[in-house]
């Protein structure tokens, strides 16, 4: 008799994606009911509004402030029956893939056998007998999967069922004002409290313990009423920081596009809501990137503060959920990032975490785009604004930077799940300056370090300085300028960590271009596709050590001065004075002033002595 | 190092990191050659993935593909920017090792080399084009690329923009 094969499980009707992706869309849109109503029970009608209309008016607004109270209630009941959707999504996707391997393995074992009985000599006795067996053992494997397969089915239906069931349960006014007169209702303005209390110790393990005994619905009622407090809080674990931050973010766009329409946006709002589109399109450029296990979407808001740094912005977002990667890497970029750069970053972290990925087996890797610094920029070019540029030669921003990096990071250790990952920080340019102070003065805890086109390392003096021997990684481009500021040259901002005597681990990186005009693309093309530096990055991250170099000697490499001579006499003489001209022309009044500061603040380039 | 040589260093280097490109910084091809090259990476994906997703018994996607342009480099000052064409098939019918095996046979049929094959991830190429196939767990995530092209400075800051991209409206086979 033949045998029959086993059934694939129906498709995954829904991922938790596209689950997510909804949820999100009605926490935003609680948020906003629950801040109306809030706003509405607090102010009132004015003390100056006396008498009958404003007894009346004071009426309206209390039974008003009710129905938005229920209203609220009822969308944290949905959210936390939707947040329960997903769970059970990622676990059903989970169960699909293994039953898809097992249905495919079964099915193929009884094409074997059907080949193999079609192929018998159908006189051999003994041949024959065996053949029986082995289909009633297939037979019996196929029926106990089957079940299983089965069983899959249902439970898909299940949670359909439930979560529509869930839903129907808060849709209605009665409905809404039961689940708000609820004896066990989440107290949101006083977890929130609580939280706020904790994230001021500065502890993110006392937040991620705190946060572990929540429940759902304390979650839920938490994330819809204080989305900005807890996006942004270390030690919240990451899908919840995810979540509450694209709640923000789309209040913001809708309420900013409320404001432009009527003409009443101010400049930092301009600027807000700039960032926050910024954020959205580059999350939607990611929106198809799920994980392949779980189907949950894998680009992770983790910081967003749109207003920060008189709208510069601060926004960190992750490619792979950082709590439960294997592997994590978060990168510092330099001089003129703000909330804007998101995008092309991410596209260097999404290069670097995919090569990763390939190089250290099954483990996980997550690559997070920290820019939640005041990173010197200079907007459209140096005439814009000197003084934010003069800055760069000062270590200021990445003192506070370095700060605010360590906190981050400590956050994100207290919300890993799972054995401890291997982190690695990565700066760049003026963000290896601060990642520098980071490790010197505010204990950063991260396993390994690269620092890549630095201008220097703060105050560190050695390598050890900054980590603990053979876990510092430096990449200098020969014709990366910006590489050759560091001592000891002019050293404003620290030692040149390539520097032999340094003791860093350098790794190779193409020298780049010898030509003035690409001075500039040298110092931005350490996440090129294919460059060695990628690939020994990639080493890094993965927990794999680079193939070294030799650190810059006396002699071994250009000084700056040579680099800029030599690379214009080879790119032509009529381009050097060009050039210079040019480059002149567009600094001649930044530097009028400059020197005039460089005065007043005693020798902070010391060029002139 | 001479006082005015720092001085001009200083200068220069003040120019290069405000992000002051200099002399033949505008170069590149043109937009209708940028054009070109997307639309041939958009054609080639519209055959192709359908064709990979059919050889793994693809059964959903998680949308219907989208393609833009990435920067090549960093910000502030990339050096270039490439058009990626992607689909993430969500759930096949068909094991890791099968999808793998049915991909790289599809490629090879196809003129495509094989570049590359780490742990379930396939890169191909053919001329200028790169495909990278990374089959996971319940499905896979394939990508096109037409490499680095070389764009002057506006026109990635225009192509590159977030959200700027295009719908590839692919379905899953029936």
């Amino acid at each position: 008799m033949a045998l029959v094969r086993v059934s694939q499980p129906d498709p995954l009707r829904t991922t938790s994606a596209a689950a997510a992706s909804a949820t999100t869309g009605v926490r935003a849109t609680g948020e906003s009911v629950s801040d109306a109503q809030e706003s509405l029970a607090s102010q009132g009608t004015p003390a100056s509004w006396t008498g009958d209309a404003s007894e009346a008016a004071e009426n309206e607004f209390t039974a008003l402030s009710a129905r938005l109270d229920a209203a609220s209630a009822a969308f944290v009941r949905a959210v936390t029956v939707l947040d329960a959707f997903d769970d059970t999504l990622q676990t059903l996707s989970s169960r699909r893939i293994d039953l898809v391997e097992r249905v495919s393995e079964l099915n193929g074992r009884i094409d074997t056998y059907d080949a193999d009985v079609a192929a018998s000599d159908k006189d051999d006795a003994t041949a024959q007998e065996a053949l029986v067996q082995r289909s009633a053992n297939l037979e019996r494997e196929a029926t106990a999967l089957q079940a299983d397969v089965d069983a899959w089915n249902r439970d898909q239906e299940s949670a359909e069922q439930t979560v529509v069931s869930g839903l129907q349960g808060v849709d209605t006014v009665a409905e809404g004002q039961s689940a708000a007169s609820a004896p066990n209702r989440a107290d949101a303005a006083a977890l929130a409290d609580q939280l706020q209390q904790k994230v001021d110790s500065g502890d993110p393990e006392a937040v991620a313990d705190w946060w572990s005994g929540l429940s759902p619905e304390q979650v839920a009622a938490l994330v819809m009423h204080s989305p900005q407090l807890v996006g942004n809080a270390g030690g919240v674990p990451s899908e919840v920081r995810d979540e509450a931050n694209r709640t923000s973010m789309l209040s913001d766009i809708d309420y900013l596009t409320q404001r432009r329409d009527d003409g009443q946006l101010s400049d930092l709002e301009r600027q807000q809501l700039m960032n926050a589109e910024d954020a959205r399109d580059t999350l939607d450029d990611y929106q198809d990137r799920i994980d392949p296990e779980t189907g949950e979407n894998q680009a992770f808001l983790l910081v967003y503060r749109p207003d920060a740094f008189d709208g510069d912005g601060g926004v960190a977002m992750s490619l792979g959920n950082p709590d439960t990667a294997d592997d994590v890497t978060s990168f510092v970029p330099g001089l003129t990032s703000e909330a804007t750069s998101l995008s092309g970053n991410v596209e260097s972290m999404d290069r670097l975490m995919q090569l990763a990925d390939g190089k250290n087996g099954d483990r996980s890797v997550a690559a997070i785009t920290w820019i939640d610094y005041d990173a010197p920029s200079s907007g459209e070019g140096l005439t814009d604004d000197p003084w934010d540029f003069l800055q760069v030669a000062g270590q200021g921003k990445a003192t506070d930077g370095g700060e605010r990096f360590a906190d981050f990071v400590a956050g994100m250790r207290a919300s890993d799940q799972g054995p401890d990952a291997h982190f690695t920080a990565i700066g760049h340019s003026y963000g290896s300056t601060t990642v520098s102070h980071a490790a010197t003065d505010n204990d950063l805890q991260v396993d390994d370090m690269v620092l890549i086109g630095s201008p220097g390392t703060g105050s560190a003096e050695t390598a050890t300085d900054l980590m603990p021997e053979g876990h510092l990684f430096v990449g200098s481009a020969d014709y990366d300028p910006v590489t050759l500021l560091g001592s000891p040259a002019i050293g404003a901002l620290g030692h040149d960590p390539a520097q032999a005597d340094f003791g860093a681990h350098r790794f190779e990186v193409d020298p780049g271009s010898y030509r003035v005009q690409d001075l500039l693309e040298n110092h931005s093309s350490y996440f090129n596709e294919g460059s060695t530096s990628l690939d020994a990055m990639a080493d890094v991250v993965a927990g794999q050590t680079p193939d070294q170099v030799d650190g810059r000697t006396l002699g071994s490499y250009q000084t700056l001065d040579t680099l800029v001579v030599g690379s214009s006499v080879v790119s032509g003489g009529e381009q050097i004075w060009n050039g210079v001209e040019w480059t002149g022309g567009q600094v001649a009044d930044a530097a009028g002033w400059t020197w005039d500061k460089a005065k007043d603040a005693g020798s902070w380039l010391n060029p002139f002595d | 190092m001479t006082r005015w040589a720092r001085i001009v260093a200083g200068v220069v280097t003040l120019g290069v990191l405000s992000g002051c490109g200099g002399p033949g910084d505008d170069g590149g091809v043109s937009r209708e050659q940028a054009s070109q090259r997307s639309e041939e990476i958009r054609t080639e994906a519209a055959d192709l993935f359908p064709k990979l997703a059919t050889s793994m018994s693809a059964v959903s996607f998680t949308g219907s593909g989208t393609a833009r342009w990435k920067i090549c480099g960093m910000p502030p000052s990339p050096n270039g920017a490439e058009y990626v064409a992607e689909l993430t098939v969500d759930q096949a019918n068909t094991g890791v090792s099968e999808r793998l095996a049915a991909v790289k046979e599809l490629l090879d049929g196809q003129g495509w080399t094989l570049d590359e094959e780490t742990s379930g991830t396939v890169t191909s190429s053919k001329q200028d084009t790169t495909l990278t196939a990374r089959v996971a767990g319940g499905g896979a995530y394939l990508t096109l690329s037409s490499g680095c092209v070389d764009l002057s400075g506006d026109l990635i800051d225009e192509l590159t923009d977030p959200g700027r991209r295009d719908d590839l409206g692919l379905t899953p086979p029936s």
